[in-house]
């Protein structure tokens, strides 16, 4: 977790976050391709 | 810029117990850590931290000069300065790689083991679960419970070396038990003894086939959904490689007395970072770690015997569980070593040394920075694993790294 960086995804627009490190809620925007 | 005693990188048991020693003996801590909650990988339902104790979730620690570490989270970036740190950084896992090692639906053992306890269901889905070490019976003993059906336990250990770990495990009652109980649990899977892994490929109805071979070189065929892999742990040592502290290479581990100590005046190394050896090892060192750099020296020494055995402990899953090359995956030409940069064996087989194989074929230069490849590497071509760390040692944002201008 927090290591391979292969989850990279963006997140209500910041782009290359770790999802394994990111808790979950609700309304989060979250794509896997930019 | 914060000043602050003692500054505790890394939030699982080392840290934890580091920071309730040190705080109680009357420093002032800081502990920072990168997950929204302490408890690090193994306490992954979360722990509680005193409350005397600064903790600051979601943080990163990105890059260190001098007495200054500079960290980042969601919402910004700060330098800071500590007259004592701890590192506490813990291990990753090891996933070797082999043919179709990079296939959807090849996880890592621990990994899903999280996911798992995270409230993850996998109800009916057919598991193989392969690679080396306890924490593959624990894994699958998870996802057994989370209703997976773990069709095959595979240990690539031979036989004879689990046998003298489950005779010296005697001395150790605490786990003894915690073994049988985990076998009991696992009572009709079967636990296969000297088999590693050798292929995965698309199966039927987007699941993997998955091939392995016994110690006769006879191969076994499994139809899963998941491959759950994980070959031991290996510590997290970017920071203090970073720092200047010396390293042990085999096993991988910060140089340290028994209180902790580094070679670098006033910075101390607890848990994994001292050496593989699971939670009960880090809790004791990091009491240890945590009173010897609040200057309680006197009650860090009271703590000793309990960490000799530990350290003991340790060294027997070191001998019995260390991935070995001729016991692990065997790899071809086009197996990817390096997945960040799509580095194939083949490429980085020819190269002499880790330098040449990131000078030439960028192999461990992609977002890991060699985290994954570097230990592949050290079975496969026995090179050290890399050691000449530099700034940043995690990616990140251009605004963090100009607290260093």
């Amino acid at each position: 977790m927090g290591v391979c960086g292969e989850c990279r995804v963006t997140v209500d627009g910041e782009a290359g976050v770790l999802a394994c490190l990111l808790p979950c809620r609700d309304g989060l925007q979250v794509r896997t391709r930019s | 810029m914060t000043s602050t005693d003692i500054v505790i990188v890394g939030a699982g048991p080392a840290g934890i117990a580091a920071a309730q020693a040190a705080s109680q003996a009357g420093a002032q801590v800081v502990l920072v850590d990168a997950m929204a909650q302490a408890g690090g990988r193994v306490w992954a339902q979360g722990r509680a931290v005193d409350a005397q104790v600064t903790h600051r979730a979601g943080t990163r620690v990105v890059a260190a000069r001098g007495r200054e570490l500079l960290v980042e989270d969601a919402s910004g970036a700060e330098l800071l300065r500590f007259e004592r740190l701890i590192l506490a950084t813990g291990a990753r896992e090891i996933l070797l790689p082999f043919p179709g090692w990079t296939l959807p639906g090849v996880v890592a053992a621990g990994g899903l083991q999280l996911m798992v306890k995270s409230g993850l269901r996998l109800d009916g889905r057919r598991v193989v679960v392969a690679g080396t070490g306890p924490l593959l019976l624990a894994a699958a003993a998870s996802l057994r419970k989370a209703g997976a059906h773990v069709l095959c336990i595979a240990e690539q250990a031979p036989r004879t070396r689990i046998a003298r770990f489950a005779a010296r495990l005697v001395r150790y009652p605490d786990r003894a038990v915690q073994a049988l109980q985990l076998r009991a649990a696992l009572a009709r899977t079967p636990y296969r003894l000297g088999w590693r892994l050798a292929e995965a490929r698309h199966g039927e109805n987007g699941g993997l086939h998955v091939l392995l071979v016994d110690e006769l070189q006879r191969s076994h065929a499994f139809d899963v959904d998941l491959l759950a892999i994980g070959h031991s742990l290996t510590p997290e040592l970017q920071l203090a490689s970073l720092l200047g502290c010396a390293l042990h290479s085999d096993p991988p581990a910060v140089r340290t007395d028994e209180l902790g100590a580094s070679s670098v005046s006033g910075i101390l190394a607890a848990g994994e970072a001292a050496g593989f050896g699971g939670w009960r090892k880090a809790w004791i060192e990091g009491r240890i770690a945590g009173l010897a750099a609040a200057g309680r020296v006197d009650d860090a020494r009271a703590l000793l015997p309990q960490a000799a055995k530990e350290r003991a402990y340790a060294a027997l899953l070191h001998e019995t569980f260390a991935p070995r090359r001729d016991e692990s995956p065997s790899i071809t030409g086009d197996t990817l070593i390096c997945r960040c940069e799509d580095v194939p064996a083949a490429a980085v087989m020819s190269c002499g040394s880790w330098r040449e194989a990131r000078l030439q074929q960028r192999c461990g230069m992609g977002h890991c920075q060699g985290r994954l490849c570097g230990t592949a590497l050290a079975i496969h071509r026995g090179w050290p694993l890399p050691q000449d760390t530099r700034i940043p040692i995690l990616p990140a944002r251009a605004a963090t790294l100009a607290h260093l201008a």
